[in-house]
Formats: structure tokens, sequence, C-alpha cells
């Protein structure tokens, strides 16, 4: 469903060439919960904008759903975008200028689903986050658990295939994590193909299969310890 | 609905700066329809009546092809009119600028703009009448008719209609028709219209009804239904062959709407307006509609750039890049109606309480159907330009990593700097400008123009000839006055010397080589006349009471000559050369120093003067202005020899000061409008400080948990803009001095070019913009870091 092959991404300066992602291959098949953990700095955020369509690798090949996602032209992004990938991020990132039914509600406008059907469509999601009295506040009076609940909301009102989650427990308390992680694994058995990064090595665990970067490179545990000090 | 509501929520939000782009978008187009409908009504005049189309006045062409003027031959009209279909109508009028003495009941005024015209002047201007019938309201020679105002000032309440007006001593009219007033934008001024053969009975002018020489009139035609002017000026132009046996002249059309912007003929009936000033005005207003686009773009941006996350997320959820665009569209398409609904408010209130205040701003009359499509199309162009600019430059901001845990505020774009400094440029040039005009009329009104103004006052002669003091009364006249204490001396002549407008010719005098030709203007003047000016002779005498041939008597009369006109003539031994002027003769008895006549847009150009009563118009006063009841002593005597006629009274250095009165007004409303442009950039730089403050507390706080001083980080913030200034000034300068120079050629008397113009037009926008600048960054500066660290 989706295939990384010697994906590489790197940065020109004026003498030298900086790499972020060296050499990536990477597959990822329906219903997997993919974890990816490495430092600060690994380039885990980077292969996250690659696959989720935000970024353009510099080399190597991609396929999303099959499809050779070089070839893929701006406006199939979007419609992408819109029917089968959901985002979460650490920073929550709920626009400020709307109240948290609003806010929900945004993916499927941009959809153009129609006025009744999204009605029920949010009141739905929001029962089902148990977030109906909220509704109506805006995202600088939720705490941070609420605001993530929220976002996941969002995420995944338009029923994507992939859910791309940033860090989505790194801005919250350990408890607010864990409801996170638990609302995402019951996401993940219902069906849903979660990637997630994290820093967090317990939440990692909610991955059934979890990838380690280092400086760009994939390394399989400790087996290519050696090899980052060459590098 | 639904994106309305989130903009006014982020309205709100930032409401600070959002009013601040909100008025300044409002104050700058506010601004730029005031100028922008000024200068368009001054290209204007006399546009908006039922065939103004259709309306042109005839010009006379000399035979080098220059435009000589617009008097005309006074069977002129009649003729055009019979010998060619496509002229519907003309019509001939003379405007009289000398002063009658009107009368109804107890109600007496000086008039002093008289309109003499054809029967036919209301029918072929298309002028309304409020009462009145426009075919024949001027047909009976004893018909007057008068304007709405005037029916007030001598009517009060009454219905005008069919009441009497003496006019001098014992000529009675009837009041036959009241028209309105003529609009701020007309060619045409004065209350008072009246028969054109009257003119000769009423006033010395002179209405040659034959092909001899040409008269004060002016012709204007009426072209038929569809006639281009353009024929009508090509069947016309050599006209005056048939008629005219010596010399005669080409003629020319000349569209009414043109009369006040184009060709200087002389003789017109309202001050014509400068092109170049008009033109300048309107840079100034389309510049200050540029700035606060400028402005729009600059807080737009910024602000937007402080959430670019937001377009971001919305792309993750699924808009598209067209959608973000519309978004951001109506974002701005709703500023901008916010503020152009802002400005609709701010100009009514100018017209109708703002320009009745200050009488130097330029007034705007009732907009026409043209004008209003005209701004609309401006408004809209600049609505859209604005928005579609602003909303392209923002959907296309890169964001600032989405998947960081707090991204950072971006810096600004680049270009924001460049509208900064071209907002500065304008107005330290526009500064620099206004301050050099300052100067400039300082230094007219500081002029010594050659006589003592100070101590002159003119009162009107405001009599026909034969009448009251203007006959050989005139010397018993002056001599009383000069018995009064504070009384310097008296003398009468054609007007006062602060403007002296007399028609200019080549005359003849002894020994004239034959193809010298000295263009020179005549003034006709009374005994004493240079001693009451206080105007030194340089060579012979004044003239005298003792040399009985000094006045003019059956075509002889003595000359005297300014020092110009002998250097033209390059007159060796003058005094007592024999001198011919309009077929009067005599002898040069003096020359005169030089001295100023004219404003000091002209030199002084060469003058005869002799003592033709036929033509005077003033009666000219020296007084010691200490002395107390002067003016009462002079206004006591005149009601002893002519209690009929109203006495009025002026003093020359203010009439001296009136010359400049375009020009003061233009420096004023340029002056005002840039207030308003600095105004606007200050309210960007405001805008954008706020913003950049917004961004830099961090950066802030840091430096002082670091241990950098307040005044330090002060400098740190204060540092790019004070840059940014500096390049401004750099810029302006010469942009400045060239706009200077040009402005400074329509002058022949002229102030200096200091250097500390620019100095002080590039300090005061340092301190301008230091002193926006400082409020927020002092604040910023003297915060708690803290506060600014505590999220990290």
């Amino acid at each position: 469903m989706i295939k990384l092959s010697k994906i590489d991404k790197y940065y020109d300066s004026r003498f030298q060439r900086t790499f972020i992602l060296k050499g990536i291959n990477l597959e990822v098949n329906q219903g997997d919960f993919l974890t990816i953990m490495g430092p600060s700095g690994a380039g885990k955020s980077t292969l996250l904008n690659i696959i989720g369509l935000l970024d353009e690798p510099s080399a190597g090949e991609y396929y999303f759903w099959d499809e050779p996602a070089h070839q893929i032209r701006e406006k199939q992004k979007v419609q992408y975008h819109r029917t089968h990938i959901g985002f979460i991020f650490q920073a929550f990132h709920l626009i400020d200028e709307l109240n948290v039914y609003e806010n929900i509600e945004t993916p499927l406008i941009y959809r153009g689903v129609k006025g009744k059907e999204r009605k029920a469509l949010v009141a739905d999601f929001l029962d089902r986050f148990n977030i109906v009295a909220k509704k109506d506040l805006f995202p600088s009076q939720l705490s941070g658990g609420q605001q993530q609940l929220v976002a996941i909301a969002r995420a995944i009102i338009g029923s994507p295939k992939l859910l791309l989650a940033d860090e989505p427990t790194g801005n919250l308390h350990s408890e607010q994590g864990e409801m996170i992680m638990k609302l995402l694994k019951k996401l993940n058995d219902e069906g849903m193909t979660i990637i997630q990064v994290t820093h967090n090595e317990k939440f990692a665990q909610y991955g059934n299969r979890i990838i380690r970067i280092e400086d760009g490179l994939v390394r399989s545990d400790a087996m290519n310890i050696a090899l980052q000090a060459e590098v | 609905m639904r994106s309305v509501k989130f903009i006014l929520r982020g309205f709100i939000k930032n409401s600070r700066l959002n009013l601040i782009n909100i008025s300044s978008m409002a104050i700058g187009i506010t601004a730029a329809i005031i100028v922008l409908t000024y200068v368009y009504q001054e290209f204007n005049y006399d546009s908006q009546y039922k065939d103004s189309e259709s309306v042109y006045r005839v010009l006379v062409q000399n035979s080098r092809n220059e435009l000589s003027g617009a008097t005309t031959y006074g069977p002129l009209a009649q003729a055009l009119k019979a010998d060619f279909p496509e002229i519907e109508d003309a019509t001939r009028l003379s405007f009289y600028w000398g002063y009658l003495a009107l009368e109804a009941g107890e109600n007496r005024f000086n008039e002093t703009e008289t309109i003499f015209a054809d029967p036919n002047f209301f029918t072929l201007f298309s002028f309304p009448l409020e009462k009145g019938d426009a075919t024949n309201c001027l047909s009976a020679t004893n018909s007057i008719v008068i304007s709405e105002s005037a029916a007030k000032k001598y009517f009060v309440e009454e219905d005008p209609l069919g009441k009497q007006i003496k006019i001098g001593n014992h000529q009675i009219y009837t009041v036959q028709g009241v028209f309105k007033d003529f609009p701020k934008n007309s060619n045409f001024r004065g209350d008072i219209i009246l028969p054109l053969e009257m003119i000769s009975k009423l006033t010395q002018v002179w209405i040659e009804p034959s092909w001899k020489y040409p008269t004060d009139i002016h012709t204007f035609i009426l072209a038929a239904g569809n006639s281009a002017s353009e024929n009508i000026s090509v069947k016309i132009k050599n006209f005056l062959l048939k008629h005219v046996k010596e010399n005669p002249e080409k003629l020319a059309l000349q569209s009414i709407k043109n009369l006040h912007t184009e060709r200087q003929t002389g003789w017109e009936s309202v001050p014509q307006a400068n092109k170049s000033n008009l033109y300048l005005l309107a840079v100034v207003g389309l510049v200050i509609l540029a700035m606060s686009a400028a402005n729009f773009l600059l807080l737009h941006i910024g602000m937007t750039s402080q959430r670019t996350i937001n377009n971001e997320v919305k792309k993750v959820c699924g808009a598209s890049k067209s959608i973000l665009m519309r978004e951001y569209l109506k974002e701005a398409l709703l500023y901008m109606t916010l503020s152009i609904m802002v400005s609709l408010l701010l100009i009514y209130l100018y017209k109708s309480i703002v320009v009745t205040r200050f009488s130097f701003l330029p007034e705007i009359n009732d907009f026409d159907t043209t004008l209003l499509l005209l701004l609309g199309g401006l408004l809209i162009i600049f609505a859209l330009f604005s928005s579609v600019l602003s909303s392209l430059l923002t959907s296309a901001q890169k964001p600032s990593g989405i998947f960081k845990s707090n991204p950072s505020l971006q810096n600004q774009p680049r270009f924001v700097n460049v509208l900064v400094i071209g907002q500065f440029t304008i107005g330290v040039a526009l500064l620099a400008v206004t301050t050099l005009f300052y100067k400039q009329i300082h230094f007219l009104e500081q002029y010594n123009p050659g006589f003592v103004k100070e101590e002159l006052i003119t009162v009107p002669l405001n009599m026909h000839i034969g009448d009251g003091i203007y006959n050989e009364n005139m010397d018993v006249f002056c001599e009383e006055l000069k018995k009064h204490a504070g009384v310097k001396n008296v003398t009468l002549a054609f007007s006062s010397p602060a403007n002296i407008q007399t028609s200019a010719d080549d005359f003849n005098w002894e020994g004239k080589p034959v193809d010298k030709s000295v263009t020179m203007q005549w003034n006709a003047v009374f005994f004493d006349y240079f001693e009451t000016l206080g105007i030194q002779m340089a060579e012979g005498r004044s003239f005298n009471r003792s040399f009985p041939g000094d006045m003019l008597n059956e075509g002889n009369c003595s000359f005297i000559l300014n020092e110009k006109a002998i250097e033209k003539m390059e007159l060796n031994d003058p005094i007592g050369k024999s001198f011919e002027a309009y077929g009067r003769k005599g002898p040069v008895v003096g020359i005169v120093s030089d001295f100023n006549f004219k404003s000091l847009h002209s030199e002084i150009s060469p003058m005869c003067f002799n003592m033709n009563p036929f033509y005077y118009n003033e009666i000219i006063v020296r007084i010691n202005p200490q002395s107390p009841g002067v003016l009462e002593s002079i206004e006591n005597v005149w009601n002893e020899f002519v209690p009929k006629y109203p006495f009025e009274f002026s003093f020359v250095d203010q009439q001296l000061d009136k010359l400049y009165e375009s020009e003061k007004k233009l420096t004023a409303s340029i002056n005002a409008f840039a207030g308003i442009a600095i105004l606007i950039a200050c309210m960007g730089l405001l805008a954008l400080t706020i913003l950049s403050m917004q961004k830099r507390t961090k950066e802030i706080g840091i430096r002082k948990v670091n241990g950098a001083k307040v005044s330090e980080v002060l400098l740190m913030l204060n540092k790019d803009f004070i840059k940014w200034v500096v390049i401004a000034f750099v810029i302006a300068t010469p942009i400045a001095y060239y706009a200077m120079n040009k402005w400074l050629q329509n002058f022949a008397y002229k102030t200096t070019l200091n250097w500390w113009i620019f100095a002080l037009a590039g300090l005061l926008a340092l301190a301008i913009a230091l002193l926006t600048v400082s409020w927020q960054s002092w604040r910023a500066a003297t915060r708690n870091p803290v506060e600014a660290l505590r999220y990290e």
C-alpha cells in the first residue's frame, strides 16, 4: 500500500549537500500500526512529510496506494488529502478562530459534504469522542488532551485510510497521552493504518512494528550502531 | 456567511492591527477621492449643462500662429451664425471687473463682477433660470438678470421679478430673471447680468459695432447637433479675411470645458488653474492611495505570516490552493469593503463639515455620473488589485514546518522593507516640497515690490465718468482728503498697483527703428501717482500740475516710461522724445524706477504712464496706518461728496497677498495631504513594529536574560527602522530637488533652494519614524523577560 525505495532527502548549500534522509526503504501494509522512533533531527518528521505528500523526496521512488508519488499532480494530492490521509500533530494545530465544532467540520467542507450530512457526521463524532458539551469552545479554552482529541476527530472524520501522527502525545502529560494512545489503538483495531512518530518508548509499544531512524538512516535495532560511527 | 463569521472573529482577535489597517485604508481612500474629485472638477468646468459638449469660445491667432487672445470683433458672432449652418447659435459677452454701484431700496452694494451679454446668453449656455424666461429675459435694454444670492442680497424675502434696481446715479433696470448661482467649477462668476449694449452706458468700455477693430468681447458658439468642432475650426479659420482688411487674424475654437486649464489668453473670467499644480495634486492623491494599498499589503501579509501554519493545516484537511486563495480573497475584500464604507462616511463629513471650516482645503462639488463611474471603477480596480495581490502573497507563504512542536514566527518577506522604504521616500519628498512651498510664499509676501505697499489703500471709483467726483471735482476731492491728518497723498489710476492688467501693444516713438518692436503695457494715472506710491523718478520729472500739457487734451499728453521700457527700446536721451500710444501723442517727460506691478510670477515688463482720466477706476490713498481714525475721515469726505455711492476700501498689501492665494491654497492642501500621507506611512510603520515586536518577544527575552540593557535592546529594535528612513532620504532627495526646481520655474522671483530644507525633511521623517517605532519597542524592551520565555 505504501512503498518507499531508496528515498533521499537533502538540501544543497553552497559547498555541501546535507542529507536528512538517506536511502530509506520502507513498506507499510494495510492495517499496520507503525511506530517510527529516533532522536531529534533524525529525519522522522521529514519522512512523515514525504509519506503524507506534503514534501517531495530528492531522489528515490515512493508509491502511494501503488501510484508513483512523484507523478501525482497537485490536484490529485489535494484529493488524497481529502480522502486518504489524516494528520495529527504534536502542537495539535487546531485553527484558533474556529470553535470545536467548526474545527471538526473543516475537512468535510473542503470535501464538499452537504450541510445536513455534515451536521449529522460532526454530531456523531462529538458524541463518539464525548465532547458534545465542548462543541462551542475555542481551542484556547481546552486542555491539551482535549485539543488533541478534537484534532483526532478532525483527522478521521473524512474516514481516511491512513492516519499520520507526529508525536501525538508530545505536548501532553502521561495520563492524557495514555488516553490518546488507547484511542489510536482502537482506531487501528477498527482497521485504520496508522504511522506514528514518538520519543516515548512506552507509547511506541502500541505499534505492531517499530522502526528506528538515526541520522537519516533506518537501522534495525542495535545492528547498525557501528555504521553510525562511520557517518 | 460562514467565512464572514470567521473573518470577523479573526478581526476581533487582532483588533488593534485590524483597526489600524482599516483606518489607514479608509483615510487613504478618502484623501484620494477628494483630491481626484477636485482635480477632475478643475478639468471639467461648465461641463454639466445640456449643451456643454458643443459650446466653444472663439480665439484669435496672430500671423505667427500664436494665440493672441479672446477679444473678438463686434459683428463676428452674427456673421458666423449667418454663414455657417454648422453653427447653431453664437453669442457675445463682456466681463466687466470695474465697479458698478447698485441700489434697490435701502440695499446698496458695489458689484465687481458683471457680465454684459447678448439676449441669447441663457439659451446658448443653458444656464438654469430659477425665475423668468430664458429666451427673452435679456431682450429689453432695461432688463437685468440677477443670481439667487444677489436676489437675497437686494430683495431679501421678496419676489425680485419685476422689481427695479438703480445703477449709478439714475439708470433704472427691471429684474427679468433670477438664475441659479454659478457653481464653483464654472468659468463664469458674478451675480449681475446686463444686456450687452448697456456696457457703454454704464462703463468706459466701448463695443465697436463694426469690423474696424476688435473689442473686449468674447464670442461663444454652439455647434449644431453633430458637427465636429474640428470641421468648424477648419472652416472658420480664415473667416476674417472676408471682413477685415488690415492684418486679419486667424480664428480658432476652444471648448468651454478647457477654458479653465488650457491656453492662458488673458482676460479670463476666473483665474485659470495651473495645470502642473493640478497634476501634482493628482499625483499626491494617487500616491496616497498607493501608500494605503502598501499598508494593506504590509499588514495583511504581516498578520497572516503569523499564522502560515493555518494554511498548512487547511491543506492537510484537504483545501486546495485555489480554496485557500479564495478564502484570503474573501477576507481581503471584506476588509476593503469595510474601509470603503468608512471612507464614504468620511467624505460625507469632509464635504459637509470639514471643508466649510478650513477654507484652504480643496472644495468638491457634487459628483456627476462620469466622475462616479470613474471613481467607482478606480476603487474596484484598486480593491481587487490589493486583495488579489495580498491573497496571492499570503497563500504562497511557505509554512514554518507543520511538524515542529512550536513553530517559530517567520521574518517579514523582504519586499515589506521595500514598501516601507517607498512610503518614507514619499513622506520625505512631500515634507521637503511643502517646506519649500512655505519658504517661497513667505519670500513672495516679504518681497518689496518697489512701492510703499503697507501705506496704500485703494477706494473704488464706482461711478460712471461725469458722475459724482469722476469729473473736474477730482482734484477738489483729492485736496480735501489731503487736509486730513494721516492722509499723506492721494491719486487716481486705472487699477491698484498690486496688479495692473492692461492690454500690451507695440507703441511708436521718435526714432524708432523699423524692425524694432517692444510690447508695452499702459497705465492711466493722475497727478502725484509716483509720489503717492513712493516710487523714485530715475530721470526727468513726474506729472505736475504746473505743466498743463501733462493731462490728456485733444489727443496730446505727456508720457512717463519705466526703466524697463527704456532698456527694451534701447533709447538714448529719452527725455523730450515724442511718444505715441493708441493715437495719443506727446513728449516723454520722465523715467520712473522699475517696480513690480504684477504678481512675482512674471518679471517687470515695460510700461508707459499717461494722464487719461477716461480710464480711472481706483482712488489710491497713501495713509499713515498708525494714525487713528484715518479711514473714518476718508469715508466722511466720501460721504460729503458722493453720499449716494457705497464706500469701500482695501489695503494694497492684502491685495498683494491675494495674488498668491492659489499658491497658498495649493500649498496648504498639499501640506494637508502630505500630512495624511505621512500619517498613513506611520500607521503602516506602527503596525509593522507591533508585528515585529510580537515576533521578537522571545529574542528580546533571551537578550535581556543574557544581560542586555534596555537601551541596548531599544537600539537593536530601532536600528532597522532608522536604516529604512536613511535609505528613503537618499532616494527622496533627488526626486524632491527635481520637483522643487520645476515648481520654482513658475516664478520670476524665487527663494533659494537651501540644503537645510532637505535636512529638515529628513530629520522630521526620522523623528516621526522613531517616535512611532519607539512607542512599541519601548514597551517590548522593558517587558519582564520571564513573561516572554515562560512558555518555552
